[in-house]
């Protein structure tokens, strides 16, 4: 018994450390005086901290105006999504209406088609509704998406029915059914969706890029490339990582909250249906 | 890398085909409420690459009461050209444009640039007789002229001048073959027979090679691309030489996560590097154990023949016309000598033309930097190979199954040649 409590120990700590790996040398590659990984004197451990990295990523580019952007549109682009998933999810799980069948498979089918296909569309969107260049275009295209629907609509379904009947008998509408009963009950898996939602209007690069041309509108991973060299003139690694670790702080921090609701709505969700 | 080209491509692709509908849809001419005409200029690099750009913009307004330019940075070379096809097909877009060699064919024929011939040739024109070799011809697509070198580069031998020394070698190599057998020379071994020091690192980059192949009479493809010859005898030649130094461990071709080739070189680990004078500065500044020199290319029987890199600037055709005459006044600006020799001091990129060297004398009497220079008469601006990601792909390719997977040359190249093939037949059809 101890002894497979031992390799299971051992084996979980071999997985642990591969996966943290590439995050601790993003760490110590940040803390290291520059162009120590390209003259080979980059060390599992820095001699001296060199936390000048981080003010020179910042200084490199407007990263406040950055991470504001980001922020802003990143949360109401989640919340426009959450909220448009929750009321869909419903419809999808609880009301009856025709066609629904064909609906729900319509929906969930449009995460089939590559973001890439979509661009091109979607610009000219932008470009009909004249919103290049502004916050309605880093938060509206982005918030039609089917996963949290998906998500949400496989985790509705396994809801009693029974709790439902009973808020019918106690006088409750469809919409006091959803806000009384589903979301209190369903709180991992928002979380969960809401964790995954923003993470990818934090992390996405293209579509900023495509739908936005000045400084005062760019987001986080655009700035990344004001930090970025090309092959000719090589990276400033350390510079770089700084600037990364930096980006990617907000949402550990996320991360960290919502942890518990995060790990448990996603394994719930993708188990049952 | 693979991932992003394939995504820049895959939008380029589906981008191309609305644009053939929508590009003519240009937007009529933008005015600030000061009267002047604006011009935007979108464009890549950073640092001071990116910086110079800025502050040529700058100048360039204050200099004139016509236009602003207005300067917008779209990241790399690879992201900038994805939103100038998604902006394109969108009717949209900048009026001037940095773009880099590779999209330079695709881009003319989908009509997105602007021919500049007669803006060159015109009373406003450039006096191009002082560029180097073929440059002008790098922007050449079936009879027009759609790009122009701006951030020109050439390729550039670093070597550690103490390993030289200690091998008694005097001076660095004059041709590609006494390269090869120096990179033995000056590789050392501990008394287990394991290396302590290469004689030469190579870039994962077949850029270098290019020059190689040529200065000794190879050719990768006709400019036409009717004849693609990936597999021709001097490239398995190349090839099997280099195939071998890196077998005995002569040569080694560093991944790029553990800093690559410059990475070796600096440390010590390598004698010799083929690189770009891009870098310059931070590899002499990193070299701090030894002391660093830099040469020219070999040359080869054909005698010295380098490849450039670097980009361009290149006009849309979205620009209105009553808009471009101002549009070319901001690219002859950039082309200046003055500005070119600004911006070469600035970016670490070349002062490309002989008027621009005359600007930029003091400058350049650095002995490194004058070498580098010296560099610029043996350009090759032929870009046939960069213009088509077909054949640049497989050559890509091959360079990593040969020098990094060992697998057999003349198998490799051959296959590489078919690849490019079928693949250019796909980009060369009719649209």
């Amino acid at each position: 018994m101890n002894q497979h409590r031992f390799i299971r120990l051992a084996g979980l700590l071999l997985i642990v450390s591969v996966l943290t790996l590439p995050f601790y040398w993003m760490v110590v590659t940040a803390l290291q005086p520059p162009g120590a990984l390209v003259t080979g004197a980059h060390a599992w451990w820095p001699s001296e901290m060199h936390w000048a990295n981080f003010s020179d990523a910042w200084n490199a580019a407007p990263f406040g105006q950055f991470f504001v952007n980001s922020a802003a549109t990143g949360v109401a682009a989640t919340t426009i999504q959450v909220l448009g998933a929750i009321l869909m999810a419903y419809a999808f799980a609880v009301i009856q209406f025709p066609a629904k069948s064909v609906i729900v498979i319509a929906v969930i089918a449009t995460m089939a088609v590559p973001e890439e296909a979509k661009l091109v569309p979607n610009f000219l969107l932008m470009r009909d509704f004249e919103w290049i260049d502004s916050y309605w275009a880093l938060i509206v295209p982005p918030a039609a998406h089917a996963f949290p629907v998906f998500v949400l609509y496989q985790w509705f379904r396994t809801i009693p029915t029974s709790m439902r009947d009973a808020a019918r008998a106690d006088g409750a509408g469809h919409w006091r059914t959803l806000w009384l009963i589903y979301v209190p009950m369903s709180r991992p898996a928002i979380a969960a969706v809401v964790v995954i939602a923003f993470l990818g209007r934090w992390n996405d690069f293209l579509w900023p890029l495509i739908v936005t041309n000045t400084a005062e509108m760019r987001t986080l991973p655009i700035g990344l490339a004001y930090l970025r060299g090309l092959e000719e003139t090589g990276n400033q690694w350390p510079v770089l990582m700084a600037g990364s670790l930096l980006v990617i702080l907000p949402v550990l921090l996320l991360y960290a909250v919502a942890q518990r609701q995060f790990v448990e709505g996603i394994t719930r969700g993708a188990i049952k249906g | 890398m693979n991932k992003n080209r394939r995504l820049h491509r895959s939008i380029r692709t589906f981008a191309l085909s609305l644009c053939f509908v929508l590009f003519g849809c240009s937007s009529p001419q933008q005015d600030t409420a000061d009267g002047r005409t604006e011009i935007t200029y979108w464009r890549t690099l950073t640092g001071g690459a990116g910086d110079a750009q800025d502050e040529l913009a700058e100048q360039f307004n204050d200099t004139q009461d016509v236009a602003t330019v207005s300067v917008e940075f779209q990241g790399g070379y690879g992201d900038l050209a994805a939103k100038l096809m998604t902006a394109a097909a969108g009717g949209t877009g900048p009026d001037v444009t940095q773009l880099g060699t590779f999209e330079i064919r695709e881009f003319a024929r989908a009509g997105l640039l602007v021919d500049l011939t007669d803006y060159i040739n015109g009373v406003s024109g450039i006096d191009t007789s002082d560029w180097p070799g073929t440059m002008l011809d790098a922007g050449r697509v079936e009879g027009g002229l759609y790009w122009l070198p701006f951030n020109v580069t050439v390729p550039v031998l670093y070597f550690n001048a103490d390993a030289f020394a200690e091998a008694q070698i005097e001076d660095p190599p004059e041709t590609w073959d006494t390269l090869f057998d120096l990179a033995e020379s000056l590789t050392t071994r501990d008394s287990n027979g394991n290396v302590i020091r290469h004689g030469l690192a190579l870039w994962e980059s077949t850029w270098p090679l290019l020059s190689a192949i040529w200065s000794e009479g190879g050719e990768i493809t006709s400019p036409d691309y009717a004849n693609i010859t990936l597999d021709h005898p001097v490239t398995v030649a190349l090839y099997s030489r280099l195939q071998e130094l890196v077998n005995s461990g002569a040569a080694i071709v560093p991944a790029k996560a553990s800093g690559g080739h410059r990475a070796a070189f600096t440390s010590g680990r390598a004698a010799m590097i083929l690189d770009s004078p891009a870098p310059y500065a931070e590899i002499l500044r990193q070299s701090s154990s030894f002391k660093p020199k830099v040469a020219n290319y070999p040359a080869g029987s054909q005698g010295k023949i380098y490849a450039p890199g670097g980009g361009g600037i290149a006009m849309l055709a979205r620009t209105p016309t009553d808009q471009r005459e101002t549009a070319w006044s901001f690219i002859r600006y950039l082309l200046q000598p003055e500005q070119i020799a600004y911006y070469a001091k600035r970016s670490g990129y070349c002062a490309f033309t002989t008027s621009a060297q005359v600007v930029g004398e003091a400058w350049l009497a650095e002995p490194n930097r004058k070498v580098i220079h010296d560099a610029l008469p043996h350009l090759r601006g032929d870009f046939s190979v960069n213009m088509s990601p077909a054949i640049r792909n497989a050559f890509d390719d091959a360079f990593r199954r040969i020098l990094i997977r060992g697998e057999d040359v003349v198998t490799v190249l051959r296959e590489a040649d078919e690849i490019a093939e079928r693949y250019i037949q796909r980009e060369l059809a009719p649209r």
